[in-house]
């Protein structure tokens, strides 16, 4: 069984359908992405998933359990954790401060100190700036401290938002190291894209979401030669 | 990167941010100094400092709210009412001591603040709204007074005075009895909001503060966080209502739940510094001192405090938007980095 299961997944906000119809799944130790182009409704599947939109129909189950009544803070419990877009750090805080929230829920306070210590050797980066505030990192540091947050929790899956926008070149190549360093701890994502070449290149396998449907999915080396795909998003 | 993994361990260091910091250094010897300020002095001022010493108590519970959490409330008025109602009401109709009567004021205004904010959370009442909604509260309750027999109806509560009292009743021969009950207050209060800030709670708020829904995605309860807050909030404003309610021997709905009482409990601690534990005592000297020394000097102008103050206000705002402590706070930075450079 699939650790990530949506099945169905409608969504509308006030009467208007964002999503229709959707369906995916995510194993452990895999990269999956979303593509599409804005307004797809990639990032509002996401939030559907993590349980920040209320309107939803369908089934998501992760782990064997069924997400919908569960509150948005319990699915983060449940180790499902989101990524949200816009390397939203909590700017005010420092580095270290941002990590003990992403561990609020740990059973104690070693247990956390414990994760801490495995994002620093995992992020030697955060390591130095740990007494910094967040809101002074560079863009690329501060996903980098936005994965490591969500890392905190001690999840299964993580689903990642655009965490390449806005990041030069260098950085977004970062970036999906970061993407890769996860999956080799065993953890399964769930990557939103619109960097589709870069996106495509990590992943194991893909969706493509267009007005709110999935037109295409499979092994993402195979997407990568779809010839709509190759044209819509690549620019070959 | 793997090597660096595999080859040393994370070094560890203490945490910085737990010394205790120049603020609670400052703030003992404000308040020793507040202490010992009654051996000088007219009886007419140390009236005057009673009621800013309690005020600055209330606006430190304000501030376990309006600056930790990033709410806005606008209607601590009502907290503020419930506890000087209380206490009121406990000890001339009932003969108890007025201190079980605050205690009766913080449960009865702690489950309010719980179950406006449980009702706030769930209808998703943020922002300018939050602030509106909490004054709406304010307002009922006010109107309920002024409708009840039991309280009173407009007249209100009057404290009787009784003989051979003692500090179990709140009355005091001597004024500075009373006036050392307002700095234990304001003590008790400050102590609370720095034990709320650096608490566990007191980083969940600040990431609520900072980003709500990335809070809630990264595990933080947000609405158990927020009701527990106000809870406190609300409790240690009940407290400063009961006492004042005792110090004038009065308690009518205008004193209990107007308006301008909830917007004077906000004022003194944003003047201070909502987010530092000595801005809501700093807001409260500083907005008593101009008052007073308005009324003094400019008796030809019967407004002309609030002119003073909208003007500090406006100033503040503009140039130290963290208010009177933040200012404090960059003069402390400019002076550590001068010192370094020695």
């Amino acid at each position: 069984m699939p650790l990530l299961e949506v099945s169905a997944l409608r969504v509308s906000y006030g009467g208007v359908v964002a999503v229709h119809d959707v369906s995916l799944s995510v194993e452990r130790g895999e990269i999956v992405c979303l593509l599409g182009a804005n307004g797809a409704g990639k990032s509002s599947t996401l939030m559907a998933i993590s349980g920040v939109l209320p309107d939803r129909e369908g089934t998501v189950t992760f782990d064997g359990r069924e997400l919908a009544r569960v509150a948005s803070h319990e699915i983060a419990r449940l180790g499902l954790v989101q990524v949200p877009e816009g390397r939203r750090v909590f700017p005010e805080m420092t580095v270290a401060e941002n990590l003990q929230i992403g561990g609020i829920r740990a059973p104690s306070a070693q247990v956390r100190t414990q994760r801490m210590e495995r994002s620093y050797e995992m992020f030697p980066r955060l390591l130095e700036r740990r007494d910094q505030l967040a809101g002074s990192l560079s863009g690329g540091e501060q996903q980098m401290l936005a994965v490591a947050r969500a890392l905190m929790s001690d999840p299964a899956l993580v689903m990642l938002d655009e965490p390449s926008l806005g990041l030069s070149p260098a950085l977004v190549e970062a970036t999906f190291d970061t993407v890769r360093q996860v999956r080799e701890a065993g953890l399964g994502v769930l990557l939103v894209e619109q960097n589709a070449g870069e996106a495509l290149e990590v992943s194991d396998r893909a969706y493509v979401m267009e007005n709110g449907r999935v037109v295409l999915s499979g092994p993402a080396s195979q997407i990568r030669n779809d010839p709509q795909v190759k044209s819509a998003y690549l620019g070959l | 990167m793997t090597t660096q993994a595999t080859t040393s361990p994370a070094p560890r260091r203490v945490r910085p941010r737990r010394r205790p910091s120049l603020g609670i250094i400052v703030g003992i010897a404000v308040l020793a100094a507040l202490a010992l300020a009654p051996l000088t002095g007219s009886r007419h001022s140390l009236g005057i400092w009673t009621v800013a010493l309690i005020f600055a108590g209330v606006s430190s519970g304000w501030a376990i709210a309006g600056g930790l959490s990033g709410l806005i409330p606008l209607g601590h008025a009502a907290f503020f009412g419930i506890g000087g109602y209380a206490s009121a009401v406990v000890f001339a109709k009932y003969d108890l001591s007025p201190w079980l009567g605050i205690v009766v004021g913080m449960v009865i205004a702690a489950a309010l603040a719980w179950l406006m904010t449980v009702l706030a959370v769930r209808f998703k009442v943020r922002g300018p709204y939050f602030a509106l909604y909490t004054l709406a509260w304010a307002e009922m309750l006010r109107i309920l007074a002024s409708n009840l027999d039991y309280l009173g109806k407009t007249n209100g509560v009057l404290v009787p005075y009784k003989v051979d009292a003692g500090p179990a009743d709140l009355q005091f021969s001597d004024p500075r009895g009373f006036y050392l009950v307002a700095v234990g207050y304001a003590a008790l209060a400050m102590i609370v909001f720095l034990l709320v800030k650096r608490s566990p709670l007191g980083w969940r708020l600040s990431a609520i503060r900072g980003d709500e829904p990335t809070a809630a995605a990264s595990g933080v309860d947000v609405a158990r966080s927020l009701t527990r807050t106000m809870a406190l909030s609300a409790a240690m404003t009940a407290i400063g209502g009961g006492l004042y309610a005792q110090y004038i021997q009065y308690i009518d709905p205008e004193l209990a739940f107007n308006v301008s009482v909830s917007i004077d409990i906000a004022v003194r601690a944003i003047l201070g510094g909502a987010v530092l534990v000595l801005g809501p005592l700093l807001g409260s000297v500083a907005m008593t001192s101009v008052t007073e020394l308005t009324q003094k000097y400019m008796d030809a102008l019967p407004s002309a405090s609030l002119l003073v103050l909208g003007l500090a206000i406006i100033a503040l705002a503009h140039w130290f938007p963290t208010g009177i402590g933040g200012l404090g706070v960059r003069l402390k930075r400019i002076w550590s980095r001068r010192s370094d450079r020695v």
